[in-house]
């Protein structure tokens, strides 16, 4: 028999604070993106790929957030649901929130959630949005898990002169940010807004 | 003080990176891609390199073997009487070679330590490699060794606004 | 203090300089990777231990360069590594260190082998390998056998790709897995060749 505690002995309620390099996550990272660019045809397949293996992380991670959460509480509106991804996941994937949570003005179904330092693209000199297709797996994978279907997408924009710029100490700076455009379906909202009444 | 060029090898000789910077070595590669003579299938200022890399490469080997104690036996720079070649070489067999008029210092041992900025060649290629090189090539995800295209990098940017603003540029 | 007491001080001291990531999303994207591979390779288990040695191979080459640059950086020396042991401590107090932040032991020194030994391996902090499925008759059956999986073959490539970056040679092993009830993880690596350093004519071809 084996000394060695099995994992199902370990306490997984703790959120475990050690930590890794970021150049090996961006390593692996990379390997990850090369091995489904090889299987690609083209960009979009790319992102697809990319996002389809972020989904399943999307899905474990809030499994595990839910159940380190003690007041067992299950999110059931838009707004609140999407505060959870831009807090609690981001903290404890990306060790910080995102930067910002906006809704669309022009797209009443479109929500936005903006980051200047994705961890994704950090090391990425083009196509920066492609490789953030895995975090927009994640947040597609969350929402699905927490039954909310929606389309998330990735994408890179210009960061405007005179924007607020928190670069991460010793990562390179960058001159766009990200944004992950969240689409929720019609069900969705109209779900949402019968909350409402 | 100016610097004339840049170049990067693999291991093997291969060149990774090249870039001329001064007009007067731009020029004189015009001058050497127009007139010179090169075996079939190669342009003479591909052949040039080659031979440059060939000869840090021996001396490297040459100068290994004629030290006593294995230690400080690294290849330096390479002095003419109009120019000079300060070399870098990484243990994983990467070297950087910097053309620079004969006024640029090597390092704090050369010869000219009355020199005021304290900006030395060899710290140049250093951080080159440190800083730039690692950050932009090596991390880039499309990087496997001796397989890249360093165009399709920040490498050149970033080496670019590096080199420029060091007080002997041009 | 000691040499070997040095090259744990230069890791350390690496280590607190870098940036950091959540080791979480680090055993996320690792167990996606694999989920892949499971998928692609449809479930061949010697293939995917394979293609976990091909990606660390890559990883590997490219790691070497940031260990080199950031010793440079960091006023850190790393010893020129004539002796094998020498080299097993980089790249167990170093290399470990700096990437993971865990540690690593050597052991088994032979003068063209040694074992590296793990005890935390931040790849697996949520894994539990499938049990292999078993007929109605108690015989085993057409599923395939995840006794052979090795999870963490990834780290062989590493450190396979990154030994040759400085003219060493070597295979890589996984002899002990604590995902498959082994008490501690162990990587055997044994020196095949010390390349030597020549241009030779490769250098003709661009």
């Amino acid at each position: 028999m084996s000394k060695s505690t099995s994992i199902l002995d370990r306490p997984i309620l703790k959120p475990r604070t050690d930590q890794v390099s970021m150049s090996a996550y961006g390593y692996l990272y990379s390997e990850l993106v090369q091995y489904h660019q090889t299987r690609a045809s083209s960009i979009s397949e790319l992102e697809e790929r990319l996002a389809s293996s972020g989904y399943g992380v999307g899905f474990k991670i809030l499994e595990l957030l839910s159940y380190r959460n003690k007041d067992n509480r299950r999110e059931t509106r838009i707004m609140s649901i999407l505060q959870f991804i831009s807090s609690s996941v981001w903290k404890s994937l990306f060790g910080r929130a995102a930067d910002s949570l906006e809704k669309s003005i022009e797209h009443t179904d479109e929500y936005m959630i903006f980051d200047y330092n994705p961890i994704t693209s950090n090391f990425v000199s083009v196509n920066k949005a492609v490789s953030d297709a895995y975090i927009s797996g994640i947040i597609g994978g969350v929402l699905e898990g927490a039954g909310f279907t929606a389309r998330v997408s990735a994408h890179s924009v210009d960061i405007e002169e005179g924007e607020m710029k928190n670069g991460l100490i010793g990562m390179p700076s960058r001159k766009d940010k990200a944004v992950f455009l969240i689409k929720f379906s019609e069900k969705v909202l109209e779900r949402d807004a019968k909350l409402d009444r | 003080m100016t610097v004339h060029s840049l170049h990067i090898f693999d291991r093997k000789g291969k060149t990774l990176f090249t870039k001329t910077y001064s007009p007067i070595a731009v020029k004189q590669q015009r001058y050497l891609a127009e007139s010179g003579t090169a075996e079939p299938g190669s342009d003479p200022v591909t052949e040039q390199r080659k031979l440059v890399f060939g000869m840090l490469f021996s001396l490297r080997e040459l100068v290994g073997s004629l030290t006593p104690d294995h230690s400080g036996e690294s290849l330096q720079a390479v002095r003419t009487g109009s120019s000079t070649v300060h070399t870098f070489e990484t243990m994983g067999g990467l070297r950087l070679a910097l053309y620079t008029s004969n006024d640029v210092p090597t390092s704090q041992t050369s010869e000219r330590r009355e020199y005021m900025d304290n900006i030395f060649a060899r710290d140049v290629l250093r951080n080159i490699y440190s800083n730039i090189w690692v950050e932009c090539v090596v991390r880039s995800p499309m990087y496997s060794p001796g397989e890249i295209d360093v165009k399709s990098t920040t490498f050149e940017r970033e080496l670019d606004s590096y080199l420029s603003s060091l007080p002997w540029f041009r | 203090m000691s040499k070997s007491g040095s090259i744990t001080a230069a890791g350390q001291n690496l280590w607190a300089k870098v940036p950091k990531a959540n080791s979480e999303l680090f055993a996320l994207t690792y167990g996606s990777l694999i989920t892949e591979l499971i998928r692609d390779y449809d479930q061949n288990i010697p293939e995917i231990n394979n293609q976990l040695d091909r990606i660390g191979y890559s990883i590997g080459v490219r790691c070497i360069d940031e260990l080199f640059a950031k010793s440079e950086v960091n006023g850190v020396q790393i010893p020129s590594c004539r002796e094998l042991r020498e080299t097993a401590e980089v790249v167990a107090k170093i290399g470990f260190r700096m990437f993971l932040g865990v540690s690593c032991d050597v052991g088994k020194l032979t003068e063209k082998s040694f074992s590296l030994y793990l005890s935390e391996n931040p790849l697996s902090i949520f894994v539990e390998l499938p049990q292999n499925e078993v007929g109605v008759d108690g015989s085993s059956s057409h599923g395939p056998d995840w006794t052979q999986l090795k999870y963490s073959n990834v780290y062989c490539g590493v450190i396979r790709g990154a030994l040759e970056q400085v003219n060493l040679k070597v295979e890589c092993e996984f002899v002990g897995d604590m995902l498959q009830g082994d008490d501690v993880n162990e990587i055997k690596v044994e020196v095949k060749e010390v390349i030597a350093d020549g241009a030779g004519e490769d250098y003709q071809e661009e």
